[in-house]
């Protein structure tokens, strides 16, 4: 170091954060001994599971969100990573979804049709740009678990757009992944459609 | 207990620690290395080094502090932060006073800060030793390059250093393995701004300790997972180059969770004897004894060891009679930054990750061109496309969203300054004996800052910055200074520093406490000056020739 961090202030300035490989593969394996969210209910997670499902649809045979368990993802997440201010908005957005889809549609969430779906995510996400986010200088981290809370639609597509890049399958299948390339060559040719590496 | 007596200790088990102990064990030498940290085992213990992104629970983020203490009250060593090996606990019971703010980045476990560096490796260079005379700065350094360069080589050839050989007085050459070669964008900013600058500022290949060939059963796989430690040896640390070879010896003996408490110090003989630990799992007092003792512990914490030792003769610590022990303390002032967009690259990609990058030598005050401040800056960075954690906020949700992050993105070229900070007196670290740590030690309070000459340079960082990426063909070129805490580099020397008189230094030219001949300081706290280079290569060259050295006078019995 601490180049690392220097280039991570520089990522900054790029217009977006990076996520570096090094934070992207850093690990905090903590598989026992979790208990059970209780901040959603299964209902919960199956509606996460269809706007995650939207936020990144299968395309041209190839995987999307729903393919890498995007609703289990996205709960686990807000109940272990994000703090209880966090929490609180994302909740209330969730069932904010639930009453305003019904009263706009007449039908729950999961019952509407797709073009419907998608016109009410898409309003939702135009007003998730036009809530200002802050961000901290330096900070690199692509989600936003520290801090005071985003709009909660910028919530669920980090998460979406997280869970399904680094899931297996979309790593691997709507990504390129390779786990120890062996050498370093920064002159390849590149034809759109090869698709993007995942790290 | 028996007397434990050893030929050598070396206290501290990162850079500086592994090359003493593979040079004193090599030489012949019964070593005894004290690591205040727990052991990590190479391999064995680099718990996130091959789990694939999907792999990770949590994907890189931290769990809330609750589950986190669960899990390291479990001691599951998995929750390890990506560039930590270490608990955070350790460094919670070692707390310090900051007087100005100050960032004291630790790595207590065995290879030390080995095991995260960043691995730039750059020799200091002629000028650099030169300046604090020629400038009339601080003191002068008691080397010039010429007795640091075959120590150079020595230490480049066995830790495995890929570079350029570029040809730059600046940046002198070294025994490389061959480059990471620039990628599409970096080589074309390269030869643009070389082209516009008449070649008076350049654009090189990183200089690594991250192999480019096979050394041994070592070998880079481009993984750039670094900071995980690595499983393959693929950059240099103690646990993979300098601490097998010492074992190799069979001379070598490792005790972690060992903290020094001081130098045991004999009046008579003006001498060290041995030294002092409380161990820190059974908080017991040993005592070992050694012909020669090697301070290898980090800048800061090996000053803190020499004050710690003081006595009735030196009241003030070990190295005190000059009244310069803690003063001079130095770090490299970063966070400058500037960056850019290149077009017409969208052909090209990459294969691999590239775990070095580009580097910028210094171009300010030397070739006739003057500045408002003394000394100078590099830059490392580096050009890449963006992936599907760039901003992607012109496509909303759906269709257009999936396509837009399977695909790369534009390129980007991103460079951070590194500069030189002047040795002040007044920056300096001194005893706190009235807050003590979980063992009863004093603790230390650090008080620098950064003075006018690094002011001026930081604002210049930022306007040559812009200028170099213009002159190399970028487009919406910009920049900013987040602003910098010293100590933010991790790149903290001085406050034992090298001199040719034992009233105005602490230690003699080959690293030698003036006042125990015996005692051997070769970590950063020798240095005179702080170059702008990235330290640990000198750290490396500067080990190995006090060890030959030290050898050589036991052998004569001048010591």
């Amino acid at each position: 170091m601490n180049r690392r961090e220097a280039i991570a202030r520089v990522a900054l300035l790029l217009g977006g954060t990076v996520v570096g490989g090094e934070a992207f593969a850093a690990g905090f394996q903590l598989n026992s001994n979790n208990q059970a969210s209780t901040l959603f209910s299964a209902e919960d997670i199956k509606l996460l599971h269809e706007i995650g499902g939207i936020i990144l649809p299968g395309l041209n045979g190839k995987p999307g969100a729903k393919d890498a368990d995007i609703g289990a993802f996205m709960a686990m997440m807000v109940s272990d990573c994000y703090n209880p201010e966090q929490q609180k908005v994302f909740t209330t957005g969730l069932q904010k979804i639930k009453t305003d889809f019904k009263a706009t549609y007449g039908k729950d969430f999961p019952q509407g049709n797709a073009p419907d779906q998608l016109e009410f995510l898409k309003k939702l996400d135009a007003g998730q740009r036009a809530t200002p986010v802050p961000v901290k200088t330096g900070r690199r981290d692509y989600l936003n678990t520290d801090g005071p809370p985003v709009h909660y639609f910028l919530m669920m597509r980090q998460l979406t757009i997280l869970g399904f890049c680094t899931s297996e399958i979309g790593a691997t299948k709507a990504l390129r992944y390779v786990e120890a390339p062996g050498r370093y060559d920064g002159n390849v040719p590149y034809k759109k459609g090869e698709g993007a590496w995942a790290i | 207990m028996a007397k434990q007596t050893y030929d050598a200790i070396v206290i501290g088990s990162g850079v500086s620690g592994g090359w003493a102990a593979k040079e004193l064990t090599e030489k012949g030498l019964k070593v005894l290395m004290l690591e205040r940290g727990h052991n990590v085992v190479h391999v064995k213990d680099y718990v996130n080094a091959t789990r694939a992104p999907w792999d990770n629970k949590y994907r890189g983020y931290q769990p809330q502090q609750a589950i986190m203490e669960a899990a390291i009250a479990a001691n599951d060593k998995s929750v390890y932060s990506p560039g930590k090996f270490t608990v955070s606990t350790e460094i919670k019971e070692a707390p310090y006073t900051q007087t100005k703010p100050f960032n004291w980045y630790r790595s207590y476990n065995v290879g030390g800060k080995s095991l995260m560096w960043g691995r730039q490796s750059y020799r200091f260079s002629e000028m650099d030793f030169e300046a604090n005379a020629k400038e009339g700065i601080a003191i002068d350094w008691p080397i010039r390059y010429k007795d640091l360069a075959p120590w150079y080589s020595y230490v480049e050839k066995f830790a495995g250093i890929s570079g350029n050989r570029d040809g730059l007085a600046q940046l002198p050459d070294g025994e490389f393995m061959p480059p990471i070669k620039l990628n599409c964008v970096e080589q074309d900013i390269s030869t643009k701004m070389t082209a516009h600058f008449k070649g008076k500022r350049t654009m090189i290949s990183g200089r690594t300790a991250n192999l480019t060939q096979p050394l041994g059963d070592r070998n880079c796989l481009s993984r750039s997972k670094c900071a995980l430690g690595c499983p393959y040896g693929g950059y240099f640390s103690t646990q993979s180059s300098t601490l097998p070879a010492a074992m190799k010896t069979g001379r070598l003996t490792l005790r972690p969770l060992s903290i020094v408490t001081r130098l045991l110090y004999d009046r008579d003989k003006k001498k060290a004897t041995g030294v002092e630990i409380i161990d820190a799992e059974n908080n017991q007092t040993y005592q070992f004894y050694s012909k020669i003792v090697f301070v290898c512990a980090s800048t800061l914490n090996s000053t803190w060891v020499l004050m710690n030792s003081a006595t009735d003769v030196w009241p003030d610590g070990l190295g005190s009679s000059s009244g310069e022990l803690g003063y001079n303390l130095m770090d490299h002032h970063l966070g400058v930054n500037v960056s850019g967009l290149a077009e017409g690259f969208d052909d090209k990609y990459v294969y691999g990750r590239n775990p070095s990058g580009i580097y910028v030598p210094r171009f300010r005050n030397i070739n006739g061109e003057k500045s408002d401040f003394l000394r100078g800056y590099g830059y490392q960075g580096s050009a890449n496309r963006g992936n599907w954690a760039r901003n992607v906020a012109e496509y909303s949700i759906g269709v257009d969203l999936m396509e837009a992050i399977t695909e790369p993105g534009k390129w980007y070229f991103g460079m951070g300054a590194f500069g030189e900070m002047l040795p002040y007196h007044e920056n300096k670290v001194t005893l706190n004996k009235k807050d003590l740590d979980k063992w009863g030690l004093p603790t230390l309070s650090i008080d620098c800052e950064l003075k006018e000459n690094e002011k001026k340079m930081r604002l210049d960082m930022l306007e040559a910055g812009k200028e170099i990426l213009e002159a190399g063909g970028l487009k919406n070129v910009n920049g900013n200074d987040p602003g910098y805490k010293p100590g933010g580099a991790i790149h903290e020397v001085g406050t034992a520093r090298m001199g040719h008189d034992p009233k105005t230094s602490v230690l003699n030219k080959y690293n030698q406490v003036w006042d125990a001949k015996n005692v051997f300081v070769t970590d950063g706290s020798c240095f005179t000056s702080s170059a702008c280079q990235n330290p640990s290569l000198t750290f490396m060259a500067m080990t190995a020739r006090a060890a030959d050295f030290a050898v050589s006078e036991l052998k004569k019995q001048n010591i």
